[in-house]
This record gives structure tokens, sequence and C-alpha cells, in this order.
């Protein structure tokens, strides 16, 4: 049972990075404004985070839907879901009205206090999927379990 | 059988699964090793082709005097900056609070050739702004239309709470405020009757590569980085 809900979480937060990432990696110029319009990071590292982003969310995505090291994926994906809770938490903190650019966008939107609570309860959400596959990374129908597969008993 | 060869056997078995595991182990690092520097080769080659992707620095924006902007300074002045900008976008007016003294200060002394080009990138009120400015500016001259535009950013704060901005009657008075005849421009900024000239200025300026406001372009070269890097920037090539 434990190993089918897990199946669950993977597809989910997998399926979740992968469209997350894939509609930022067509447009750099925009995944580096959005990461600029939290005003936390030194400009030196905006653009090369602005650049990873994207491509870390796809790559976790794609590592967590076909059960590739899965322990790893799920810990990177907690940590990045860490990062964004804090992220949109300090937005809200300071006043920024800026879109969160989890899905493409970012920067101002006058829009943004209302969205920041359910922004914040949908990646708590995904938070917890992830740690419930760092406890428990053995799950039904994954690429680790063929993988890993021990050769002779 | 003797007692001391089943030992011997026990102890060769045992080797056996020894070397077994030993092997498994080693198959098993290979494997994540491989894996891992596959994901790692991934991630670098999607952030080099990011990187590649950003056409953030290739604007070929024409030179100040053009038909969509506000010029101050002297033509033939050792330095042009054009700013694209959007009223209603905040790091514009932060960039605008930052640079306007050191600049209007650089142009009066013919140090530098300043083109303002407002566009309209976020919302309604972008806009409508941009057509208030358009407005007073043909109504009233270049000189009370760059009072004007410094007024529209000086309220940028009360303009930012919503989607709407500034209300029209505020837009009039601070028309008033900045020496326009306000009889002469409400009904311009009422009907928005320079909605045309600020799509085309919009238009213009995505077409000659601007993505984003605000964009600052100094000789030609577009300037990066956050208001505060940009306005830094410009300190330094016209201070």
């Amino acid at each position: 049972m434990r190993e089918w809900l897990g199946l669950v979480a993977r597809l989910v937060t997998g399926g979740v990075w992968i469209w997350a990432g894939a509609l930022k990696l067509g447009d750099s110029y925009q995944s580096v404004q959005a990461v600029r319009a939290y005003e936390l990071l030194p400009e030196s590292l905006v653009e090369p985070v602005g650049y990873l982003l994207p491509v870390l969310e796809v790559v976790v995505g794609f590592a967590l839907v076909v059960g590739v090291l899965t322990r790893g994926a799920a810990v990177l994906s907690a940590l990045l879901f860490v990062v964004f809770i804090i992220g949109i938490a300090s937005a809200w903190a300071r006043g920024l009205q800026i879109d969160c650019g989890c899905f493409g966008g970012g920067g101002y939107d006058p829009g943004a206090e209302a969205a920041y609570p359910w922004e914040i309860a949908r990646d708590a959400a995904l938070l917890l999927a992830s740690l419930f596959l760092v406890r428990w990374p053995r799950t039904r129908l994954s690429l680790d379990s063929v993988l890993f597969r021990p050769t002779a008993a | 059988m003797s007692k001391k060869s089943a030992q011997s056997n026990r102890e060769r078995a045992a080797a056996a699964l020894r070397e077994q595991q030993r092997q498994e182990a080693r198959r098993r690092n290979l494997m994540v090793g491989g894996v891992v520097g596959v994901l790692v080769v991934a991630v670098v080659a999607g952030f080099l082709w990011m990187r590649a992707n950003d056409s953030s620095g290739d604007i070929a924006a024409p030179a100040a005097g053009s038909e969509f902007g506000l010029t101050i300074g002297p033509e033939g002045a050792p330095r042009e900056v054009i700013v694209y900008e959007d009223f209603h976008c905040v790091h514009c007016a932060d960039l605008e609070s930052r640079t306007r003294d050191d600049l209007t200060a650089a142009a009066e002394a013919g140090d530098v050739r300043v083109e303002y080009r407002p566009i309209a990138f976020l919302t309604q009120y972008s806009v409508r702004a941009a057509n208030a400015f358009k407005v007073v500016l043909d109504e009233s001259g270049p000189d009370i239309a760059k009072t004007y535009h410094d007024l529209l950013f000086e309220n940028y704060d009360e303009a930012s709470g919503s989607e709407d901005g500034l209300d029209d009657d505020t837009l009039v008075s601070l028309a008033g405020e900045a020496g326009a005849d306000e009889d002469a421009v409400r009904d311009g900024i009422e009907q928005v009757t320079s909605q045309g000239w600020v799509d085309d200025a919009t238009k213009a300026a995505e077409d000659a590569g601007v993505q984003g406001t605000p964009s600052v372009l100094l000789d030609g070269e577009p300037v990066s980085g956050s208001s505060e890097d940009i306005a830094n920037s410009l300190a330094k090539a016209v201070g």
C-alpha cells in the first residue's frame, strides 16, 4: 500500500516539477526577471539562478516520474520547495506584489497578495509528498527497482 | 568427510558470499554514479542552453530623437541614454528616483542626451498613464511633459495599489501641477485619445527587442542588472 502511495507522490510531485520547469525553459529572460523580482539574491547570482532553476526542476521532475534515484531526487525536491516557500513568504512579508514565477511569468502582479497563501499551501503539500519519498523511497513501478534489483539471492 | 574439510568448505562459501556482496555493491555504486552523471550532464547542458537563449542583451533600438520619446540634453552630447519605462513598473519608479537628478544635471551641462520612452507592458494603467503623458506632451510641450513624467513616477506608490492605478481626475490634476492647462488635457486623458501612439510605441519597443521594463541603453548598449546597478552604471558614465 505504502509503495503505491509512493508512486502517487512521485507522479504528482514530479509532474508538477516538469510542468513548472518546462513552462520556463523557453524564456530565459523572463526566468531571470522572475528571480530578480524577489530582490533576495545579489545581482551576480540572479542570472545563473534564473537559468538553472527551470532545468533543475525538469530534471528532478523527470527523476521522480520515472523513479530513478528516488531518494536523492526527493531530497532535492524538498529543498527546492523549502527555498520557494521561504521566497514567497519573504516577498509577502516585505509587501512585494510579485507573481511567484512558479509556472512561468514573474515580476509585478497587482493581485499577488491574494495568491500568496495558496502558493505557500500548494508548495507545503508538495513538500510533504517529497518528504514522504525521502522517508520511504521504495515505490511501485520505479526504475530504481529495475536498476538496483539484486542479481542473485 | 573430515571435520577439517567441512570447516574449510564453510569458509569458502562465506568467502564466495562476501565476494558476491562486494561485486553487488560495486555494481550498485557504478550504476548510481552513472545515473547521477547523466543527470548532471543534463542539468549543465540545460543551463548552458538557457544562457545561450537569453536574448535580453540584444536590443536594436533607434537612437535618441525617435517619435516615441521625450528627449532632454543637446543633440550631439558625448553620451546617449535611452530609457524604456512603464509608469506602472516598480523598478522603473525606483530607477527614476535613483537617476533623475544625475541625468537632469548632466543633460543641462550638455554631457548627455536622454530619451525617455514610455511604453505599456503591464496593465491598463500603463496604457492610460502613457496616453496621458502623450496628451500633455502634445498640448503643453516637452518641458511640462518632462515634469509630468516625473510627477507620475513620484506618485507611483499611490498607483501601485491596484490594476487601475491613478484615476483620471488625479492624472488631470497632476498635469495641472506640472503646468499644463487642465481643461486642454482632460478630454484626451479621459478618452485615451493617444492610445494608438502608446500601442505603436510599445510595438516599436518589442520589435527592437525590449522584453521588459526598465530597459536602459547607454550609447546603444543595453545596461543590465537591477535598477540599482543600472543607476550606478549611468552615474559612472555621465558623472
